[in-house]
């Protein structure tokens, strides 16, 4: 008895510890049944690839937006979601194509942008993303070393594939049968005979993820507009485009998620580097002034073509526009960048040379305003040491003036205003990617204590390229396609942890 | 990076929040195991802390209280968009009391009162989500109450005391910089305040009895505690290691209690606390160097004041055993939407047990046992972007002695 007592009083306070933890009842998740996530497939580019800091990698695929979302599919009955991850390479993580990659050049490829210390023309070092690391000077890396022809091996026959994304997709080019053999990132995957949206169809999917567009837009926007050579989609193909998208992609009657496009005007990468320069010295600023070898001199050429136009009725050349056309750079203050405008008047007309043979060297010259952009791939080492921007004008390449970024912003209204038209009448769920996008770049976003925006890596929501989100900006957006998917299909498939995801860190 | 040695007396007692907001209401242990009602009868030297007015109730020339109590708390959080489970792993907390009373002549009483009446010791698990709002926090705060009562006739008596307040803080949360992925803060620093604690007691009739308190708000001021910033190299600059000002605000409590003496053996009594929670508007941190990264920081809290309902009884078993029981609801001063987790209070119901037995004329032995119920509430702090379900549990065994000739 003594035995039992003693015994009950060792155990009677564990009794009572147990359980006096408060516990919850769980969250019920489900599939809600309006839609079926047993096969999933991701139809996209570079934003469903998982393409991170300028190149597609292993790591950044297992965090790709599409495989982010599937994952948390699987707890409301999803099945597996097969990506055609890139192999591994010491030295070179991921693969990006190089500038302006041409066929020939396929397997050529750079590593992902790091985060590292780099020292400029001016001696000052300072932390940016870098393709090189610290201490090897870039001129002397052979471009062999990064010829890795192994990451394009084809892995067509480990099909089929969930996420059929390919870095560099356009609305247009999902149809295009043979699309590999422009685009090696699918080609490895898709083969060279195949459209993206034929190798979609091989996953016998039952719902979809597609976000396409982006490109239709972008490429025109970084390669900085008209000089870039890469227009945007008219509208009629696009619309014909998508709408054969969705039509390949609801054949069977499945259902599935779309977004809409960016206002791509609002990434880093047209941020990152401002329009103009406030480093000047008075020397400098004398010297580019000066009224007969620097802009002095084009600043009275317009005021003397105004008086021309205004004798000869047959051509236009208002005081406005010179005024406009004004180049003004002063020592310690902030001066706009000058550019070649080709949508100016051009004052190499006879109209003007007849009368005085200067016009002969007059260009389409004018500075940056306020709200004007540069993308990232501007070379600042230019900017800073070679009098790019200030003496000799600024390559059109490198920035997108306001006529361009209207048509990027009309261009882009329409786009979405006919992918939501689709998604509604198609009964697709539908991510206002565009909204989200402008609540970063203004409002900024805040999770689980995490502040977001839109600055170039301290906003922490884009990688190191400032077109590509962060792979916490990425699950951002992975908990946004799902509220749309369960809003409309009244699911509720978990979302996933936010923080628990991998800021960037500096290579050393 | 040297760390300001606190106080080493007030290292050792973290509490876990375990009554509304940050106070911590264990400040006797006969009133514990009533449901902490005290403000309108006599039961012993811990008056000085119930009503000051009672101290000189007892026959006896000096009476001195001494008691402690083991906290142990449980908070857990529920995330209802992924559904993580999260837990806290809080050390054991141990506030204490000690009181004394001399009576000086039939009319005056002076008394010393030592109590921690706020407190918050909250050690969310290693890595949690919410690890960028708070990590652990570690508030004490030591009130020490030199104090007077005077008796003015039968029927009344009065008695105020002045209160000292030493405070020390301790916070780790991580911060979220863009680069980098182990960058955290350390905030710690020792404050100081001061306030006073009045009130009155009235003998209505031979069974009934009322009594009036109020606790004044303490402010303790926090001036050059420690910021000591754990980032990337890259941003040492972003964020040096600083000094940092701050203030807290200890609400007052303004009591009214009614005692009724049954019969010989029962005594019951009901109170109110009503406890000024709006004075905590925002936490603020001044940093003395700021950088574009590190600004002064303001949290707004804006709690909202509450009312504490308190009912208990006690029965006198034998001539030296009296037993007690209790029952309290202690609403949250804390809004659905600015609900941090660095202070996880629900709507709380204590129920308590208690007993009390006397070896001898001079000494008797208290005990008490307090369950608290946190009712489960669904709360987010908005201007970080962080809420679900939060549920509480604490269980607190106290002791306490007291000895009186």
């Amino acid at each position: 008895m003594k035995k039992i007592f003693n015994k009950a009083l060792y155990i009677l306070p564990l009794a009572f510890l147990y359980g006096c933890e408060p516990e919850f009842d769980d969250v019920e998740f489900t599939a809600g049944g309006t839609a079926n996530f047993t096969t999933t497939v991701a139809v996209g580019n570079s934003l469903f690839a998982g393409f991170q800091s300028n190149a597609l990698s292993a790591e950044g695929q297992e965090n790709s937006l599409p495989n982010m979302i599937a994952t948390q599919l699987q707890q409301v009955g999803g099945g597996d979601f097969k990506q055609p991850i890139i192999p591994g390479n010491a030295g070179v993580k991921g693969v990006g194509l190089i500038p302006n990659a041409q066929l020939t050049q396929m397997g050529f490829v750079l590593p992902e942008f790091k985060l590292t210390y780099t020292t400029d023309c001016r001696n000052v070092t300072s932390l940016g993303p870098s393709l090189i690391p610290s201490g090897v000077d870039a001129n002397k890396v052979p471009l062999a070393k990064y010829q890795a022809p192994e990451f394009f091996n084809p892995i067509t026959s480990s099909g089929p594939y969930n996420n059929v994304s390919a870095p560099g997709a356009k609305a247009v080019h999902l149809g295009i049968a043979g699309y590999g053999a422009l685009n090696p990132y699918f080609g490895r995957f898709g083969g060279s005979t195949e459209s993206m949206l034929s190798v979609a169809a091989k996953a016998n999917h039952t719902f979809f993820m597609l976000w396409i567009g982006n490109n239709d837009v972008l490429s025109y926007a970084t390669k900085g507009g008209e000089e870039g050579g890469d227009p945007i989609t008219p509208q009629a193909t696009f619309e014909g485009a998508y709408s054969g998208a969705l039509d390949a992609l609801t054949s069977n009657g499945q259902k599935g998620v779309v977004a809409n496009v960016p206002y791509v005007t609002s990434i880093p990468h047209f941020y990152a580097i401002p329009n103009g320069t406030d480093a000047l010295t008075q020397s400098q600023a004398d010297s580019l002034m000066d009224p007969i070898a620097g802009y002095g001199g084009y600043n009275a050429l317009l005021d003397a073509a105004v008086q021309i136009a205004a004798q000869k009725p047959w051509i236009t050349f208002t005081q406005e526009e010179a005024n406009r056309r004004k180049i003004q750079f002063t020592a310690g203050q902030f001066s706009g960048f000058v550019i070649v405008d080709n949508d100016l008047s051009n004052l190499m007309d006879t109209a003007y040379t007849s009368v005085n043979p200067s016009f002969a060297g007059a260009a389409k010259l004018r500075q940056l305003k306020p709200g004007e952009l540069m993308t990232l791939a501007t070379p600042t080492d230019s900017l800073k040491c070679h009098k790019m921007g200030t003496k000799f004008p600024l390559p059109g390449k490198y920035c997108l003036t306001n006529s361009e970024i209207s048509k990027i912003i009309s261009a882009t209204d329409a786009f979405n205003s006919f992918i939501k038209s689709e998604a509604s009448s198609r009964g697709l769920a539908f991510f206002d990617a565009n909204a989200r996008m402008q609540e970063l770049s203004t409002t900024g976003i805040t999770v689980s204590g995490i502040g977001f925006n839109a600055d170039f890596i301290s906003g922490g929501a884009f990688s190191l390229d400032g077109v590509h989100p962060s792979t916490r900006g990425y699950a951002i957006l992975a908990n946004d396609f799902i509220d749309a998917i369960n809003s409309t299909y009244s699911a509720n498939i978990p979302k996933v942890d936010v923080a628990s995801y991998q800021a960037i860190e500096v290579t050393n | 990076m040297m760390k300001r040695r606190l106080l080493p007396l007030l290292a050792f007692i973290p509490f876990l929040a375990n009554a509304g907001g940050f106070q911590v209401n264990l400040q006797g242990t006969k009133q514990t195991g009533m449901g902490h009602l005290g403000t309108s009868f006599y039961l012993g030297a811990s008056s000085a802390y119930f009503n000051p007015a009672m101290m000189g109730m007892d026959s006896s020339k000096v009476n001195i209280e001494a008691g402690a109590s083991g906290i142990i708390g449980f908070a857990a959080y529920q995330n209802q968009g992924t559904g993580l489970v999260e837990r806290t792993d809080n050390p054991l907390g141990t506030p204490f009391y000690l009181y004394g009373t001399y009576k000086i002549n039939e009319q005056f009483t002076a008394g010393l009162a030592v109590y921690t009446p706020f407190g918050n010791r909250v050690a969310w698990e290693e890595d949690w989500s919410g690890r960028y709002l708070i990590q652990d926090i570690s508030l004490s705060a030591i009130f020490i109450q030199p104090t007077v009562s005077y008796k003015v006739n039968d029927m009344i008596s009065v008695g105020a005391g002045f209160t000292y307040v030493m405070g020390a803080v301790e916070i780790n949360r991580d911060l979220p910089t863009p680069i980098g992925n182990d960058a955290s803060v350390n905030l710690q620093g020792d404050a100081t305040g001061f306030g006073f604690n009045a009130g009155v007691h009235i003998q209505a009739t031979d069974k009934l009895s009322i009594g009036i308190t109020h606790r004044s708000q303490v402010n303790i001021q926090l001036d050059g505690g420690d910021a000591d910033f754990t980032v990337d190299p890259a941003l040492e600059s972003s964020f040096p290691d600083t000094k940092f000002d701050s203030e807290l605000p200890l609400p007052s409590t303004s009591s009214l209690g009614v005692a009724y003496q049954v019969n010989d053996d029962l005594l019951v009594s009901i109170e109110g606390n009503f406890v000024g929670w709006d004075a905590y508007e925002s936490l603020d941190f001044d940093f003395e160097e700021e950088t574009a990264s590190l600004k002064d920081s303001e949290n707004p809290r804006n709690y909202e004041s509450q009312l504490i309902i308190r009912a208990g009884a006690q029965y006198s078993v034998m001539d030296n055993l009296n037993v007690r029981g209790g029952v309290y609801y202690d609403p949250s001063p804390i809004k659905d939407d600015l609900f941090n987790p660095e202070t996880p209070n629900t709507d709380n119901l204590g129920l308590t047990l208690g007993g009390s037995y006397s070896i001898n004329e001079n000494l008797t032995i208290d005990a008490s046992f307090l369950y608290i119920y946190g009712f489960e509430r669904e709360s987010s702090y908005e201007p970080s972007g962080f809420g679900g379900k939060y549920k509480t549990r604490s269980y607190i065994p106290g002791i306490g002695v007291n000895y009186k000739f």
